[in-house]
């Protein structure tokens, strides 16, 4: 009995010992990763996935801490006043207001350059599957037919790429180029010369790198406007982006490039895709994923595209009930008084982009605020109040109008290019090389008067007229600064501030943990 | 006299006392057994102060005397009276805490507390803290030195917090390993589902010396709980329950209804609602719980057995948060084949019902995704909500079901949030374990052991279309599955040679297993709100991300031995090495062994110390040395490149959803890697009057686990994601002292004096590590930095701003914030600098922690009193930071009742929110009392007991409680708004025995 206890003891130690020493390490929910990169589920995913993922990298640009609230709260049209305890923050929109832009405000500049490259990961990611991938053709994100060549994959993820180094190389200059052959090393570094100099080495070479992939690119992107290419490069959003960085290549390279922009901009307007809206708001409201203005936008909705929240970053807080908002609105970004009276009277453009005035909910009766009927009043006295007495300063921003039963997801797509934007640059890259052409503005400001009566003449169209035009037809779009800063108005002074010391300011710092996360990397001058 | 020649006379004196026992039908005689019903022998028997006789080596006795009371003493136990004139008695001795008697579980076995070389504390139940104890850690609160277990404040639903010798891990999880009667649980929090009153005693092993046993899981220290088992003799029915009142024990200090309406009265009456509501007091509510444990026990020499069943219900202290409780247990041992085989089995059945609140805490299980934790702050809002504001809006107008919404932002009903929405979770949790030991030979012994262990959760979340954030509704309902196996054999040999040398060693191979899946789905829309969650299928609309499932496994395979040697009693050296291979690793650190060396000296048996015997009782020497590991904070693929769903992309009018990487790929991940020095004395004096320990200890963990956030310029695969690297280190050093003094023993009237104090000192010693690249070269990650950003405080215009940091030579969390400097004209707080080089830093960790324990027994009264303190540690103080703001007045807001008279316009975070964590606390009182029964009585036992909690605390803090919850090591030092406050509470209890 006890030999029998023995035997049965050890030899269940060495069936033990045999059976269980495997450490298998098993994936059960994840996809093999192979699947992407490689043959295993086809050169479908290889595309259509990645290169959609690349795209959904768009949708963190627009909020307040990122790509649109730091290009929009610098500038003339857009304001964050503290009120009272709110939008206090650190003074991070202080700092934005006046230009004392700082590494350490909040996670400002890092998250800005981390959306950026995350889509530019994204895009290196598709790059490398195409690469080890099958030749092709692959399924098409919008057709879902197998159609699209290698080429034409290719420059898709190219063009998008060129977007978000266009982003970069604007917002700070100095940006490493890191792609899909670059070697593994975390150690990424930029040189440490001025971006604002003509001469600088690393922005120059940003930006003939993202003038060589566009050449490279827009042969082969799709020239179609339709369902198919909704919220995709195509070689029209190609042509644009390129005539937009042609039109800043003096601030970025030292060199102008007018002619090269008209061509791309001239190009867009002959394809005959786009047409000027014949509603203003409808380019911005809730359903105007098809419209045919829009050239390049982000989709949006509020079940399967989240992220849109313009309305509650500038809405008061009470105004939830006005438009029956999931959320009680920030009352933060604004217009100053002085942007709003650059409309003229008659300019629908102003209601239709700014609110102002008493407040009301559906049934008719007054929003309240601190006891009293709230009324959005149009000037801003001071930048902080810390009373909170400026809570009810600045006309609010309702360009993209709000949405019932939305907060931070509204539906409304946010837009990038439009061909409104095309032919303004167009007008303005004809007048700097001497061709006034008034047809394009004046058929802009029919639309916002309703009629000719405030059509423009020759003699009236000049540069400070456009930059101004551009305020009130762009405002709150994003593109504002990059405005300025071609006009060399950036650095002027605005309500409560003086002008700038320096154009440091034309570029933005990089973010502390930007720096703390890759040693190599160095702070633009001056910050 | 030789003491070998007394042994057959020995014999023959038990015999005819057993004879003689047998003949005299008046005498007394019975056995002196310890908890586990084994026979003491040498204890004194006496009556009247008079010595009778001693306890033979089966711990029986017998003496003449047939009348009065017996007392029984003994060196190392508590002393016991039991009537005399019976010939059955049984006395149960209980181990005094300390004493070299105590069998100590040291993991894959246990040793006499003589024989111990490492750090290790114990607890038995005799010592536990008494009164509503849900949780079986709370029942040693403050009793071992080098142990600090935190509550989160009086949250029915929490787990607390259990830190030994300080905080060893930075992003990873600083929980120490549990074993449940050698079955090793996933995760601390379960200590939730073993029923108190089953739990014979905790053993916390320490150093890591002690810890490596259990190798790549022993770095923070690991707690072994043992379940009561039945024991021979008759079977012993046992009934407990008790009844406990619970409330609120403090709040923020607010400016009262009636100060707020002057104050409005004054600058803008129109923000009078009218009303009056004192907010803190609505949304809380004197919670009741009642609890009843039943348990039969009995056995025979041969089988035993314990089964109990247990059920509580426990009501928080806020509205709609609570938890009832069942749990039903079995344990059962048989011995066969000649005593050669024991077989034991144990089965631990836990169904919870939990009411959560939502509050932004890790306990909770579900937020309302898309909603802020600035707008699901139940405290935030009672404190700051406009205390003229009523509770309710009775309007046909009002969609909010009735109450009334302020309509203004950051600004809620909190008692609207804490009755609509309601937040569930149904936990079964079944452990069951099983364990076969043979006898080979006399010395050797092998075994063999499997436990499996299933847990299954169901999370229930609904908030109606009538609360404020969610006007289309919104229902989520979960599944979350999980199953743990392990198993393991092993051999022990013991025996001693030619009477001095003694070996002891184990040798063993185990097999972990962990598997979880879940399935979840969360729905808006919602058509009807009476269904809540119950039929997702009427809801108008999937949340994107949803419905989604996961399923995830890793496995530990580890071959370990240990052996301990000692020579005359004198000498004692253990070795002890584990090799651990862990699936959840990187492919290149699958593999790590952990080995430890420690030793002891008894000074005082050596024969030169016989001069100072007569006050030195008793003096062992011991030092330590360990490498242990922690892996706890690594997901099961964490080392894999994961794809999953991207953001959805909406092109032709229809949605798709994108695969794309998720998870950059480490192939160097391997577990934190901690090595400590240990050294420390065991001592007895003055007879025994005076016993303790003292423990220094130094060591280092390196490779911690960290959440590398890329500076997204890196070449990673997953766009925008950081990388979990091993890098960066900890060092944890300090001093431990446990004293305990039996100030009195008589059998009347006894007093035990405990107490312990531990030093522990904490600092960060670098961040820079290493990890792959996207083809698996490795790479370095190196910081530009020797600090990094760290806790957050949020609120009203602070965004979330750091207080606390990480920096290079600092304690963990060091709270780093501008200096105070007075107020402008406008009342804004002015600081000195906002340059981060001229801020001043505060240590948020204690300098030292301590509890102490008086115990009087007087006849049949028992009391227990336990304070507990920690001192020179600070805390800031986010929730004034957002109230000391008499600015909110202006808004309608309520805010901290000397705002006004401060002053301030705006929240500044600034060293005048920084306080002292200092405080003491008197934990735990218990009085309880004996009802003394015929000796024919059908109950055999009858105590009842009233006990307090909390009942008193004295601290400068502003606060609700000094002891912020500490669960995430990112909230150290931190006070936010949203802590749950801590509870006071009164129990009235009876036990008794049949």
């Amino acid at each position: 009995m006890k030999q029998y206890f023995k035997l049965l003891a050890i030899s269940a130690v060495l069936v033990g010992v045999a059976s269980c020493t495997k450490l298998e390490q098993k994936n059960y929910s994840g996809v093999p990763t192979d699947a992407i990169a490689g043959s295993s589920a086809g050169p479908d995913a290889v595309f259509g996935d990645g290169v959609g993922g690349a795209y959904g990298k768009l949708r963190d640009f627009v909020g307040n801490n990122q790509w649109w609230g730091i290009n929009e709260a610098c500038t003339d049209e857009c304001i964050v006043p503290t009120r009272g305890n709110d939008w206090g923050d650190g003074d991070k929109w202080k700092d934005l207001w006046f230009h004392n832009f700082r590494p350490t405000n909040g996670d400002f500049y890092s998250d800005l350059w981390n959306n950026s490259f995350a889509g530019v990961t994204a895009c290196n990611n598709v790059m490398t599957d195409l690469n080890k991938g099958a030749a092709g053709p692959y399924k098409d994100l919008g057709t879902g037919s197998s159609t699209v060549t290698m080429a034409q994959a290719k420059a898709e993820v190219r063009a998008l790429r060129a977007f978000f180094y266009y982003v970069l190389m604007n917002d700070f200059g100095n940006v490493p180029i890191v792609i899909e052959t670059t070697g593994a090393n975390p150690s990424n570094a930029t040189d440490a010369s001025d971006p604002n100099n003509a001469n600088n080495g690393q922005r120059k070479k940003v930006y003939d790198f993202i003038e060589s992939e566009l050449a490279a690119a827009i042969p082969d992107l799709s020239t179609k406007k339709d369902n198919t290419t909704y919220g995709r490069m195509t070689k029209w959003a190609a042509l644009t982006l390129r005539g937009k960085m042609y039109m800043n290549a003096p601030v970025y390279k030292g060199v102008t490039k007018w002619a090269e922009a008209q061509t791309d901009f001239e190009a867009v307007i002959a394809s005959g895709k786009y047409g000027l809206s014949s509603s203003y708001t409808d380019i911005f409201s809730k359903e105007n994923a098809g419209n045919n203005e829009i050239i390049f936008q982000i989709p949006f909705d509020k079940v399967w595209g989240k992220g849109m929240k313009i309305q509650m970053m500038t809405l008061h807080y009470n105004s939830q009930g006005t438009y029956r908002l999931a959320g009680s609105p920030w009352n933060g970004f604004c217009t100053t008084g002085e942007f709003f009276n650059t409309f003229a009277a008659g300019d629908k453009r102003r209601d239709q982009t700014f609110l102002s005035g008493p407040a009301y909910y559906p049934d008719g009766s007054p929003v309240k605020d601190r006891g009293t009927p709230f009324v959005y009043k149009t000037t801003v006295t001071a930048f902080s109040d810390p009373n909170g007495n400026n809570r009810d300063q600045g006309a609010r921003g309702v360009k993209y109008f709000p949405e019932a039963y939305t907060s931070d997801n509204m539906s409304n797509d946010f837009v990038f290019f439009r061909l409104s934007d095309v032919m303004m640059l167009l007008t303005e890259a004809k007048l700097r090389q001497g061709v006034t052409d008034i047809n394009f503005v004046n058929s802009i400001r029919e639309r916002a008067f309703g009629n000719t009566s405030q059509s423009i003449t020759a003699a009236q169209l000049t540069l400070p007229f456009i930059l101004a035009e551009r305020g009130r037809e762009f405002a709150w779009e994003g593109w504002r600064r990059t405005d300025l800063i071609r006009f060399g108005k950036f650095q002027d002074a605005r309500p409560f501030t003086t002008a700038d010391a320096s154009n440091k300011t034309n570029v933005f710092p990089l973010g502390v943990n930007t720096l703390n996360g890759n040693v190599n990397l160095k702070q633009n001058p001056g910050y | 006299m030789n003491l070998r020649n007394l042994k057959p006379l020995a014999i023959v004196m038990f015999c005819l006392l057993f004879a003689f026992n047998a003949m005299a039908q008046n005498g007394t005689s019975g056995k002196v057994v310890n908890k586990d019903g084994v026979g003491i022998p040498g204890v004194t028997v006496s009556a009247n102060g008079k010595a009778l006789t001693t306890t033979d080596a089966n711990g029986k006795f017998s003496t003449t005397v047939a009348s009065g009371k017996l007392s029984f003493t003994s060196i190392g136990y508590e002393g016991a009276t039991a009537n005399a004139g019976s010939d059955n008695t049984e006395v149960v001795l209980a181990v005094q805490v300390g004493s070299q008697a105590e069998v100590v579980v040291i993991g894959y076995g246990s040793v006499r507390r003589k024989d111990v070389t490492g750090s290790v504390g114990k607890v038995t139940s005799a010592n536990f803290n008494q009164g509503a104890i849900t949780n079986g850690v709370e029942a040693l609160q403050g009793k071992i030195a080098g142990v600090a277990i935190t509550p989160i404040g009086g949250d029915p639903n929490g787990s607390a917090t259990i830190r030994i010798r300080g905080i060893g891990s930075i992003n990873g999880n600083a929980d120490p390993l549990v074993v449940l009667d050698g079955v090793q649980l996933s995760d601390a929090k379960y200590i939730n589902d073993i029923p108190p009153s089953e739990i014979e005693s905790f053993d916390i092993l320490k150093d890591a010396s002690a810890t490596a046993i259990y190798g790549s899981r022993g770095a923070n220290g690991v707690v072994l709980i043992t379940t009561k088992k039945g024991r021979n003799g008759q079977a012993k029915v046992e009934y407990s329950s008790f009844l406990t009142s619970e409330k609120v024990a403090n709040t923020v200090d607010l400016m009262s209804a009636g100060d707020v309406k002057s104050y409005f009265a004054a600058n803008n009456p129109l923000l009078d609602g009218g009303a009056s509501t004192d907010w803190v007091k609505a949304i809380s509510r004197t919670g009741f719980t009642h609890s009843h444990n039943v348990a039969v026990s009995g056995g025979t020499d041969k089988f035993n057995y314990r089964g109990a069943v247990g059920y509580y219900k426990r009501q928080g202290v806020l509205l709609n948060s609570g938890k009832d409780n069942i749990n039903a247990r079995l344990a059962i041992e048989q011995k066969a084949l000649n005593n050669k085989m024991n077989i034991q089995l144990n089965v631990i059945y836990n169904t919870a019902n939990k009411d959560f609140i939502d509050y932004g805490s890790s306990t909770t299980n579900s937020t309302i995704s898309g909603v802020g934790q600035e707008s699901l702050n139940p405290f935030l809002f009672a404190y700051s909500m406009n205390p003229t504001n009523p509770i309710y809006n009775n309007s046909a107008t009002n969609p909010y079901g009735g109450y009334y919404q302020p309509n203004q932002y950051a600004s809620q009903n909190p008692v609207a949030f804490l009755n609509q929405i309601s937040n569930k979770a149904k936990e079964n949790n079944l452990n069951t374990s099983a364990k076969l030991e043979y006898s080979l030979t006399k010395d050797l012994k092998a075994f063999v052991f499997g436990s499996y262990n299933t847990i299954n959760t169901i999370n229930d979340f609904f908030s109606p279309t009538t609360a404020y954030n969610t006007p289309l509704g919104y229902a989520k309902k979960g599944n979350f599955n999980e199953l743990n196996l392990l198993g393991n054999y092993g051999l022990n040999y013991r025996k001693t040679f030619a009477g001095k040398h003694s070996f002891d060693a184990t040798a063993v191979y185990e097999y972990f297993k962990n598997r979880k899946d879940n399935f979840e789905v969360a729905v808006q829309d919602l058509k009807y709100n009476n269904v809540q969650s119950n039929n997702l299928a009427l809801a108008g609309t999937v949340i994107q991300g949803y419905p989604k499932s996961n399923k995830e496994e890793f496995t530990i395979i580890s071959l370990l031995g240990r052996a301990n040697y000692s020579y005359d009693g004198k000498y004692f050296l253990t070795a002890s090495v584990r090799r651990d291979g862990s699936s959840k690793l990187g492919i290149n650190n699958k593999w790590g062994t952990f080995p430890s060396v420690s030793a002891a000296w008894a000074v005082t048996r050596e024969n030169f110390m016989a001069g100072t015997k007569n006050w030195l009782n008793d003096l062992k020497v011991r030092v330590g040395y360990g490498i242990t590991g922690n892996q706890n904070g690594v997901n099961p693929n964490s080392s894999l490149a994961i794809i999953g769903p991207g953001d959805p992309t909406l092109v032709n009018g229809s949605v798709t959803i994108p695969q794309v990487y998720k998870q950059n790929p480490n192939l160097n991940l391997q577990w934190e890697e901690k090595k400590q020095f240990n050294a420390g004395i065991d001592f007895s004096v003055l007879g025994n009057k005076l016993s303790g320990s003292i423990d220094f200890y130094a060591g280092k963990t390196d490779n911690l686990l960290f959440d590398y956030s890329t500076s997204a310029t890196d070449p990673l695969i997953a766009a925008g994601k950081g990388m979990i690297i091993n890098g960066g280190g900890l060092k944890n050093s300090g001093l431990e002292i446990s004293l305990s003094s039996p100030v009195i023993n008589k059998p009347d009237f006894k007093l035990n004096l405990s107490g312990n104090i531990s030093f522990n000192t904490n600092e960060v010693t670098g961040f820079d590590g290493k990890g792959t690249d996207r083809n698996g070269n490795s790479i370095d990650f190196i910081y530009g930095t020797d600090w990094l950003p760290w806790g957050t405080i949020y609120g009203r215009g602070l965004s979330f701003s750091n207080v606390t940091f990480l920096e290079i030579g600092q304690p963990l969390g060091t709270i780093l914030v501008p200096h105070y400097t007075g107020k402008d004209a406008d009342g804004n707080p002015q600081i000195a600098s906002d340059q981060r080089k001229d801020f001043i830093r505060f240590n948020p960790l204690p300098k030292f922690v301590y509890g102490f324990s008086i115990t009087p027994k007087y006849k049949n009264f028992d009391a227990a009193i336990n304070f507990r303190g920690v001192s020179g540690n600070k805390i800031y103080n986010g929730t004034l930071t957002n109230l000391d703001n008499a600015g909110r007045l202006a808004d309608g807001d309520n805010v901290y009742k000397d705002a006004v008279a401060h002053g301030f316009k705006k929240p500044q975070i600034s060293d005048y929110f920084v306080e002292s964590g200092s405080f003491l606390r008197l934990d735990n009182m218990s009085i309880g009392y004996k009802i003394p029964l015929p000796s024919n009585s059908v109950i055999k036992n009858l105590r009842a007991f009233v006990a307090g909690n909390n009942l008193f605390i004295i601290t400068k803090y502003k606060g609700t409680d000094p002891e912020v919850g500490i669960a995430d090591n990112k909230n150290i030092g931190i006070e936010n708004i949203n802590v749950y406050p801590k509870n006071r509470s009164f129990t009235l209890g009876v036990n008794v025995g049949f």
